[in-house]
């Protein structure tokens, strides 16, 4: 019989993705940059690269050096090793930002969505209103003083805010996609609500919390540095943030080390990221994609 | 004769138009026994989708109401048990193949993954046994590389091979009823025989019952041991199908044949006029404005459900 597959066609969601992905050259250089600052990350916290950061060996505000790439700071320490532990608080907050917000974002707009101006729908709406109508940076420095300058003050803060964009999205995708025929035959074979919500509507926004996720990525660190340089974020530790800070007195003395470094950094793993949230947005474009 | 195994008496269902509610489909009565295939023909907005629907207690939310007198599966009634008696029995006793095969399916799964998951929602089988019942159900309905069919996701099968796929999925729990809502629209001439005798052959091996809703008169003459006619919302015509189809005794039914076309030069004749837009004001025949038999009495009163010789019809010039 007529077995013939159309193999050329993209076979899953993800891979649909990565083809879209890989053919694009700027969506492949931003993912080297992501690449190579998670590669940097993951060594600068296993303790192999940007070592000696809290160390001050070296003279205050030495220039660029064979021993100091990019120079030292104030007090001898030296800043590309501070700049790459830097991208590794970078990275471990806006990840586990990104994966917690989504999830949560996800949970939320899916039963909010499940049955639209139900009570459950009523409390999560309500609740989505209360967070966003608070002042995020107040909120932050609130929070941040209840626990008593607890390191894990500002994922909190980042985390119970940043889920209501993607519980919006969600909640409206599970609404149309509750209609659709292949619910009604989920159905019909006997599953029940609850399952059916997780099992066949939630995957089927697998492409929006995809891209969710990479802007509350994106969000998570640029939060993560206003945090930190505002003394709300990292306490004891490094921070593009911190050195920012810094750098405010360095500039003054005409010393633009670590104003470069963290702020050449950020801009780098920023510029990556966004350009892989924009091809993912492009590949999951529902009004290009032939369904 | 068998108990009956599906016994709907006097179903209506109400679809809300604005502030109020307008009946779709008015007093339905079915009655199907183990092993019996039962047409439902009509034409498009007859109400035949929405009556299989509800059958399978699918038919919900704030824009549908279903109401019957009697409903009935089995020793089970449904109208008593409600949602719960429904879910007991959709993917183990009932199961349905859907009108719309791309849509049926779930996008993001692989198709073995989803026959795997009704398999295994069923409670019938062990886990074990899953991934030879998957191949061999597909395999049952044509596929002659069940393997390859069993990976692929739904957007690289034709609408054909989905269909199929579908019809597999259903066949698959082994249900004692199955909901077939133009199962064949899809296919090409020689998948429509192969999926009509798998259906046979479920019928003929464990006693399956099938609701086949079909517009196509001439497969229901072959394939359905009765066939009920649907028009505006109402059966106007219930019968044997080979009796029913080669002598009609409603003029809706015989105005219905004539418009299929044939092979042997006999001129096409549609019928004249539409449907009408509010069947539920009619006062007298729903179908008297388009009836060539027309009168008086068909214009003042509705015509009730007859028995005659074993059939049932609704018109006043029967036979």
């Amino acid at each position: 019989m007529n077995q013939v597959l159309v193999s050329a066609l993209p076979r899953g969601p993800i891979q649909g993705a990565w083809s879209q992905l890989s053919s694009k050259r700027w969506a492949a250089a931003g993912l080297l940059i992501v690449v190579v600052f998670a590669l940097l990350a993951v060594l600068a916290s296993t303790g192999l690269a940007g070592t000696g950061w809290s160390s001050s060996t070296a003279e205050s505000w030495a220039g660029a050096s064979r021993a100091h790439w990019m120079g030292t700071n104030r007090l001898g320490q030296d800043i590309l090793a501070r700049a790459v532990q830097g991208s590794s608080v970078a990275f471990s907050v806006g990840l586990l930002v990104a994966v917690l917000a989504t999830a949560l974002g996800a949970a939320l707009g899916a039963i909010a969505g499940w049955r639209p101006l139900g009570w459950t729908d009523g409390a999560v709406a309500w609740l989505m209103g209360v967070l966003d109508s608070m002042p995020f940076y107040l909120f932050a420095a609130a929070l941040a003083f209840a626990l008593r300058g607890s390191p894990w003050a500002m994922h909190l803060a980042m985390v119970a805010t940043f889920w209501t964009g993607t519980a919006r999205l969600v909640r409206a995708e599970v609404m149309r996609l509750r209609e659709r025929a292949f619910v009604d035959a989920a159905r019909a074979i006997g599953l029940p609500g609850r399952l059916i919500l997780w099992r066949h509507i939630l995957p089927n926004t697998a492409h929006l919390l995809l891209v969710q996720a990479t802007l509350t990525f994106i969000a998570a660190i640029k939060t993560e540095v206003i945090l930190s340089f505002l003394g709300l974020g990292v306490q004891d530790g490094v921070s593009w943030g911190l050195m920012l800070a810094e750098s405010t007195q360095d500039v003054l003395a005409g010393h633009f080390g670590n104003f470069l470094a963290a702020s050449g950094f950020l801009f780098l793993l920023l510029l990556g990221v966004n350009l892989v949230a924009d091809a993912l947005q492009e590949a999951h474009d529902v009004r290009g994609a032939a369904a | 004769m068998n108990p009956a195994l599906l016994q709907v008496h006097d179903l209506h269902i109400e679809a809300r138009a604005g502030a109020a509610f307008r009946p779709v489909v008015m007093g339905v009565d079915l009655v199907l026994r183990p092993g019996e295939v039962l047409g439902l023909a009509g034409e498009s907005g007859s109400g035949k989708t929405l009556t299989a629907l509800a059958l399978m207690g699918l038919v919900s939310g704030p824009g549908l109401r279903v109401r019957a007198a009697g409903l009935r599966f089995g020793e089970l009634d449904l109208r008593r048990e409600g949602e719960a008696g429904f879910r007991a029995l959709r993917g183990r006793a009932m199961a349905m193949v859907f009108q719309d095969p791309a849509a049926a399916l779930d996008p993001v799964f692989r198709v073995g993954g989803q026959l795997r998951r009704a398999l295994r929602n069923c409670g019938k089988f062990n886990r074990a046994s899953e991934p030879g019942l998957v191949l061999a159900a597909l395999a049952e309905v044509g596929f002659s590389e069940p393997e390859v069919v069993a990976r692929a996701y739904p957007h690289e099968l034709s609408g054909g091979m989905r269909q199929r796929v579908l019809v597999a999925m259903a066949l698959a729990v082994q249900p004692q009823l199955l909901l077939a809502d133009e199962p064949t629209t899809a296919l090409d001439v020689s998948a429509r025989s192969l999926v009509l005798d798998c259906l046979e052959k479920a019928r003929l091996e464990h006693g399956m019952a099938v609701l086949l809703v079909s517009h196509d008169l001439s497969m229901l003459a072959r394939r359905a041991d009765r066939v009920a006619v649907m028009y505006a919302g109402r059966v106007i015509e219930q019968g044997p199908a080979a009796a029913l189809l080669t002598a009609p005794l409603h003029p809706y039914t015989r105005a219905l044949l004539g418009a299929v076309p044939r092979l042997d030069g006999r001129p096409v004749a549609p019928i004249p006029g539409r449907p009408p837009a509010r069947p539920d004001l009619a006062e007298g025949c729903v179908f008297a404005p388009r009836c060539p038999r027309v009168d008086g009495l068909c214009l003042a009163s509705n015509p009730s459900l007859l028995v005659l010789d074993g059939r049932h019809v609704a018109c006043h010039h029967a036979p």
